[in-house]
């Protein structure tokens, strides 16, 4: 599998990830860039060890969790390219869609970052083992902390959205 | 339901927009951020090394301009504490950010902190691995230096450098102000940026390993 494919291939998923994480100042495309260009920087120690959708949430987690961590340091800085751009799209369906992302997005960022990071996998449909690989805990420890945050999640968001 | 709903409005949220690229020029900028960083590493090197030449130069030089034996011995600690000096800044930048995104999000977290602490504890020191090697010896050349009418030094060194009482009092006061501003701004540094980090990584390792 070459870079152009897998770039390919996953693109909407590490945007969704970058699209989570981004906090004012910081956009998602520049994460985006950020996770890419580390895409590139590792795919050639790529050994194959973990599946590459493990390998790719994995760098586009840790990329992301760094840049919050460290968002408000000066020495911080993000790779520039011109060769990546966001094109929004428009649209009176795109508009409510974005309103019930925001609503999911504010109750995801009431959660503990762990939890956060846990949720959003689940959300992109991984199962617990998959998620148990990405972030280093144990499928059974996954489902536990899956049935709380499920709980938590679902009460902030269900009077929200109805 | 409501867990597939979210699913969806989750799923849908990456087509509010289309991300665009172009990989053969994502490469071109790729590669050239890398030699752009390369380039910087090269130039740093090379104004950390004329600057500490420079220094040697000098007070190798001192050695054998200055008459007065103790001065000698310093200006020679002082080459070597700059040496050291060097030599240490080159291995504290070897504590590099954690490289390989690759790891797990629990192993990533251990790497950051250890990062965070072993630059905390870098800044932390530098009254041991700064300050001192190099006030000591300022020190000690200072107050070293005699009258130099009494051992027939004369020329511009003679009169540059502080031979009074007086003269070395300010030169010391001097160098123990610039000194604990340098000591006050690390600390300060940790204290403000360090601390605050390595808490909040611990305390999402605390929450991930919390059931």
């Amino acid at each position: 599998m070459t870079f152009e494919e897998v770039l390919q291939n996953n693109t909407d998923k590490i945007y969704r990830i970058c699209k989570a994480y981004a906090t004012d100042p910081v956009e998602p495309v520049d994460l985006f860039q950020e996770v890419v260009f580390q895409i590139w920087k590792s795919f050639g120690s790529f050994r194959e060890e973990a599946k590459i959708d493990t390998w790719i949430y994995r760098i586009s987690l840790n990329v992301c969790m760094r840049a919050k961590l460290t968002l408000g340091k000066k020495n911080e800085k993000f790779i520039r390219t011109e060769a990546i751009q966001y094109l929004p799209a428009e649209g009176p369906d795109d508009d409510i869609e974005q309103e019930r992302y925001e609503l999911l997005r504010a109750c995801i960022g009431q959660l503990k970052e762990p939890d956060a990071t846990i949720v959003i996998l689940h959300l992109e449909e991984l199962s617990y083992k998959q998620i148990g690989a990405i972030t280093g805990i144990s499928e059974n420890h996954v489902a536990v902390k899956m049935k709380r945050i499920r709980s938590k999640l679902f009460d902030c968001i269900t009077p929200k959205l109805s | 339901m409501l867990e597939q709903e979210l699913i969806d409005i989750w799923k849908k949220s990456s087509r509010s927009g289309v991300i665009k690229y172009d990989v053969s020029l994502l490469k071109r900028d790729f590669k050239m951020n890398l030699k752009k960083a390369e380039r910087n590493v090269i130039k740093r090197d090379r104004r950390e090394i004329i600057v500490s030449v420079l220094t040697m130069v000098l007070f190798g030089y001192l050695i054998y301009e200055v008459p007065f034996l103790w001065s000698k011995v310093a200006s020679v600690f002082c080459i070597l504490s700059f040496g050291y000096l060097i030599y240490r800044l080159r291995v504290n930048r070897k504590i590099e950010k954690p490289a390989t995104f690759s790891s797990t999000y629990r192993d990533q977290l251990i790497e950051e902190e250890l990062f965070m602490k072993r630059q905390g504890h870098l800044l932390n020191s530098v009254l041991y691995w700064y300050v001192l090697p190099l006030l000591g010896t300022q020190a000690l050349f200072f107050w070293s230096l005699g009258d130099p009418e009494s051992v027939g030094w004369t020329g511009l060194w003679a009169e540059l450098l502080p031979t009074s009482i007086s003269q070395k009092i300010i030169v010391t006061v001097g160098f123990v102000i610039i000194g604990y501003y340098i000591v006050w701004l690390n600390k300060m540094a940790v204290r403000t940026t360090w601390d605050p980090l390595i808490k909040q990584v611990q305390q999402v390792k605390e929450d991930l390993n919390s059931a």
